[in-house]
């Protein structure tokens, strides 16, 4: 019975963890060849490298972290409002807009970013910062869409009668009573939409041309030539970001959670 | 007076333009985004002309088509098919297995370009796991290895498809089966269904909707991903986006003409498929399932 | 109140993470991209340092080699900055990448593009400069033009550069092997398909869309065709369509003892250097002719790879600097190309430590200090040596050529 777990528990090493483990390897190895199963030399190079090179890598991961929130801010100013209506509400129609409105997800991304990024040519937002943004909101804004559609649904009917019969206004009452009924559904939605974001490369490198860096546009040749060392280094440092932010995201969210009481999700 | 407050403040119907007005941003945005880009690829290949279209009938672009559809489907149903079950298991799993478990979320994070490299520090014909074999005695060169990286199979492909999609999967069902209380499970098990017979009977039925929805999305999201063919694909056949990467970019004028074509095919095809897979998927769905 | 606590530490962390990446970005790049609309054409270059001071400029090349990458981000950048003040950025894109896009912006008329340097040769070039996709002529202004060669700067791939270019590096084409696994390597492109044939499966080329693989395919249909010397005058269409049969059969001749049976080829120079250091293919090619020694001081190759170049020709040629059409600011433009042009640079990138891309400045005239300095350069024990590389040296052919053999390849090998 038992054994059946640790069975369970080593296939799972073995896909998620040695992967990682041997992306470890090759960051302090200067080369890896067949058939080596561990590489035969030890290199500092890649640690070396993020020493000379740290301010590019640090413009790149600032830059990605900074168009990926502002993805997620934009999805969700945009979404709030629409997300009420369609989960709350019911007109003609409503069906055939919430599909419509979530199609981005299931219409593959460069069937119209290549046409759109012609379009932001003409415009004068290619190689912009809100050119970037404006495409990856439109990739990922319908998980925050989704999320906040489901996180209306499971308020209660009349979540805003109190603070309606305290005689808030309506910003009050979102700011106040909604946002934070809505925070679970938030953070979900957010947390894809910046997933979404923050590891796109084609579309960033697609409207933001490189002069909007981003940090998978700085990794790609790098992967791309199969250097091994520094390939491998990028990625780890990769991967602490997006693992830094879901971290404080829980500690704040969770604190924040208990004080609240459980809302609606 | 109370009650008439109460009243104002309940989400009765709503004037049609109030509720146009709260959608319109959204409305406006993705018409601008989606639907300009679309139409101006649109519009480059109605004024290319019939013969674009003919283009696209071309030997090469068609078993490009081809294989990318080939590699979505195998991919999406690997994902769907190993992401439930592995969701199956960490849901019945002790504590302790769950808690360790959760590291299956790592390929959530890591963007596609890693995915690609992993796969290729691993399966490239002089990658880990043919260096493995090679000391196992398996092979005595990497030639021995099969093209799974690079060939027309596209296995490289589907590997980084699935590693990328599985944990999506297992993260959506978990959400499913965490709301069905234990008491379903150990009732089938007092009934005398062992814990594959559960599975089907019990469990598989529940997470149905939510399987169809993400294998629709994951088949759709890889006909357009860009990365990881650019990174693990072949040269014959190329997957699309490579093709339509190429010919926009290094191509000449007719053959960003029939670029465009080939993304108004796919997003159209995109559209007529997601149509009929979601109608399927609802018909088949168990009626107790259906919201 | 009190429980407003928890969501303003939230939505605080939120704004603060959103802006905070900007201040640091606002504070290392403190410079408005838009230059004061002077026109440079007019300045001395002495005004044009004095405009350029403080801005930023954005120079758009090729991004496949982390050496030259490196060499960029960790000597010319620091240098422009501190000489000249000039923020300088690198956007490691594809030449016919940004060409496309200067047409499309060309058409949009966007006056104000975002590239203010390019990194451009042959084909690439002449497209640009026939759709007047380039500002120029500049060449003549930048005070160091007078130490370049004053061959190298007449004409690009037989096209007339016009000073709408300036070279600033020497390349010629040569394959690497690791010694300790091959002996003795093909000497010739006669002798490649015996030398492929002995050794199934570790032998490719990239594909001629990039650059390397290009001339890769070039290289061989000089040497095939009996010589450069016919193909010099300029673009002759019969007498392409006459030779190319014969490369065709040739590369489709040895297609299926290629890497992978030639049913597929690297994308990219890249994608093959990664296959040869893996040792899934025993050569690689390269257009700096001290890519091996780099390599291996760097520890990505073994101590034995040596470079060699084929006896029936190695093609030479030359790579540019160029300023788009719409460049945003040309004055920091002209500086930098300048600086990239100027014997310290040109030492600097010569070195095989760095890059060891060849120096197109005339030694004759430059003083003897430096000069002394070039010629003590240690090209490494893996570089051919300069007599060798020179006495097989044939200049680039024409770039409707490129073009033309790119396409066909598509179509004659590719999708046979």
């Amino acid at each position: 019975m038992k054994l059946r777990w640790v069975a369970l528990v080593a296939l799972l090493l073995l896909i998620f963890f040695l992967p990682l483990l041997a992306v470890l390897l090759g960051a302090f190895s200067p080369r890896w060849v067949f058939p080596d199963l561990l590489p035969r030399e030890l290199s500092f190079r890649g640690v070396l490298f993020l020493r000379s090179n740290s301010r590019a890598v640090i413009r790149a991961l600032g830059s990605s972290l900074r168009y990926s929130l502002a993805s997620v801010v934009t999805a969700f100013l945009l979404c709030l409002g629409p997300a009420e209506v369609l989960a709350r509400y019911r007109f003609r129609g409503r069906l055939a807009v919430e599909a419509l409105l979530l199609s981005p997800v299931l219409i593959p991304a460069i069937t119209w970013a290549l046409g759109l990024s012609v379009v932001l040519i003409r415009v004068g937002l290619a190689d912009t910062f809100p050119g970037v943004v404006i495409v990856l909101t439109a990739a990922s804004y319908p998980y925050m869409l989704r999320a906040l559609i489901a996180g209306f649904q499971q308020l209660p009917r009349d979540y805003r009668a109190c603070a309606v019969n305290l005689g808030a206004s309506p910003l009050r009452q979102t700011l106040l009573v909604t946002i934070p009924m809505l925070m679970p559904a938030i953070v979900a939605g957010g947390t894809v939409v910046f997933l979404v974001a923050f590891s796109d490369y084609f579309l960033v490198f697609l409207v933001g041309g490189g002069a909007v860096q981003s940090f998978t546009g700085y990794l790609f040749p790098y992967l791309s030539a199969a250097d091994y060392t520094i390939g491998s280094t990028l990625t780890l440092l990769f991967l602490l970001v997006p693992m830094t932010l879901f971290g404080l995201i829980e500690l704040t969210v969770g604190r924040w959670h208990r004080r609240w009481g459980q809302t609606g999700g | 007076m109370s009650s008439g407050i109460h009243r104002q403040g309940l989400p009765r119907g709503l004037p049609g333009l109030a509720i146009l007005l709260r959608l319109l941003p959204l409305l406006l945005f993705f018409l601008l985004t989606l639907g300009g880009g679309f139409l101006h690829a649109l519009a480059a290949s109605v004024v290319a002309g019939p013969q674009t279209w003919r283009l696209l009938l071309r030997s090469d672009l068609l078993s490009s088509i081809l294989l990318t559809i080939r590699v979505g489907a195998v991919s999406a149903l690997l994902a769907v098919a190993v992401g439930a079950v592995g969701a199956y298991l960490l849901w019945r799993a002790p504590r302790w297995v769950f808690v360790l478990g959760s590291m299956y979320r790592l390929p959530i994070v890591l963007p596609h370009i890693a995915v690609a490299y992993l796969v290729m520090l691993f399966w490239a014909r002089t990658g880990l796991v043919s260096s493995l074999l090679f000391h196992l005695g398996v092979m005595a060169q990497p030639e021995q290895f099969p093209a799974v990286l690079f060939g027309s199979s596209g296995t490289g492909l589907i590997l980084a498809y699935f590693y990328k999609g599985f944990p999506f999967v297992m993260l959506l069902c978990l959400g499913v089966l965490q709301r069905i209380s234990p008491g379903e499970v150990t009732t089938a098990g007092m009934l005398g269904a062992g814990p594959v017979r559960t599975f089907l009977r019990v469990i598989l039925p529940r997470l149905f909707p939510i399987l169809g929805q993400t294998g629709i999305i994951l088949f759709l999201f890889s006909l357009g991903g860009f990365d990881i063919p650019w990174l693990l694909g072949g040269s014959r056949p190329q997957m699309l986006p490579v093709t339509v990467y190429s010919l926009f970019f290094q191509g000449t004028r007719a053959d960003q003409a029939v670029a465009l074509t080939a993304l108004v095919v796919l997003a159209l095809f995109a559209v007529v498929f997601a149509v009929v897979a979601f109608s399927l998927l609802r018909v088949l769905t168990p009626w107790e399932e259906r919201e | 109140m009190n429980r407003m606590g928890g969501y303003t530490v939230v939505a605080a962390a939120v704004v603060l993470l959103v802006l905070l990446p900007q201040t640091h970005l606002a504070a290392a790049g403190r410079s408005d991209r838009r230059v004061p609309e002077i026109d440079v054409a007019e300045l001395s270059f002495e005004q044009i340092v004095t405009v350029a001071r403080g801005t930023t400029a954005r120079i758009y090349m090729w991004g496949g080699s982390e050496a030259v990458n490196s060499w960029i981000d960790q000597y010319v950048i620091p240098e422009v900055g501190r000489r000249y003040g000039v923020t300088l950025e690198r956007v490691p894109m594809d030449a016919a990448v940004f060409v496309n896009r200067l047409r499309a912006e060309k058409e949009a008329g966007r006056e104000t593009g975002s590239m203010d340097l390019l990194w451009i040769n042959g084909e690439n070039f002449r497209n640009a400069r026939q759709e007047e996709l380039l500002w120029g002529p500049f060449a003549s202004r930048l005070p160091n033009v007078s130490l370049v060669d004053p061959a190298l700067a007449e004409m690009d791939s037989g096209f007339p550069v016009e000073g709408y270019s300036v070279p600033w590096g020497r390349a010629q084409f040569n394959f690497d092997i690791d010694t300790a696994r091959i002996a003795a390597p093909p000497a010739s492109f006669q002798e490649l398909p015996e030398w492929v044939r002995r050794h199934p499966g570790r032998f490719t080329y990239p594909e001629p869309r990039d650059f390397t693989g290009s001339a890769f395919i070039r290289q061989a249909f000089i040497a095939l065709s009996g010589g450069v010397a016919q193909f010099l005058p300029g673009y002759d269409q019969q007498l392409l369509d006459r030779n190319a049969p014969v490369l065709w059969e040739y590369l489709n001749e040895i297609a299926p003892y290629l890497w992978q049976q030639g049913e597929s080829y690297p994308r990219d120079l890249a994608a093959l250097d990664a296959l040869f250091q893996r040792g899934e293919v025993d050569v690689t090619m390269s257009f700096t002719q001290t890519n091996a020694a780099t390599r291996t001081a760097q520890g990505r190759y073994p101590p034995t790879v040596r470079s060699f170049v084929m006896q029936d020709g190695s093609i030479s040629n030359t790579h540019a600097l160029a300023i788009p059409w719409n460049g945003p600011n040309k004055a920091a433009a002209l500086v930098v190309a300048n600086f990239l042009i100027s014997p310290e640079a040109q030492l600097s990138k010569n070195d095989p430590a760095n890059w060891g891309d060849f120096t197109v400045l005339a030694l004759s005239r430059l003083p003897e200090q430096i000069r002394q300095q070039f010629t003590a350069l240690d090209m490494g024990a893996a570089t051919v040596p300069l007599e060798e590389l020179e006495r097989h040296a044939v200049p680039e052919i024409p770039s409707e050529y490129w073009e033309e053999l790119e396409r066909r390849w598509e179509a004659e090998v590719r999708r046979r």
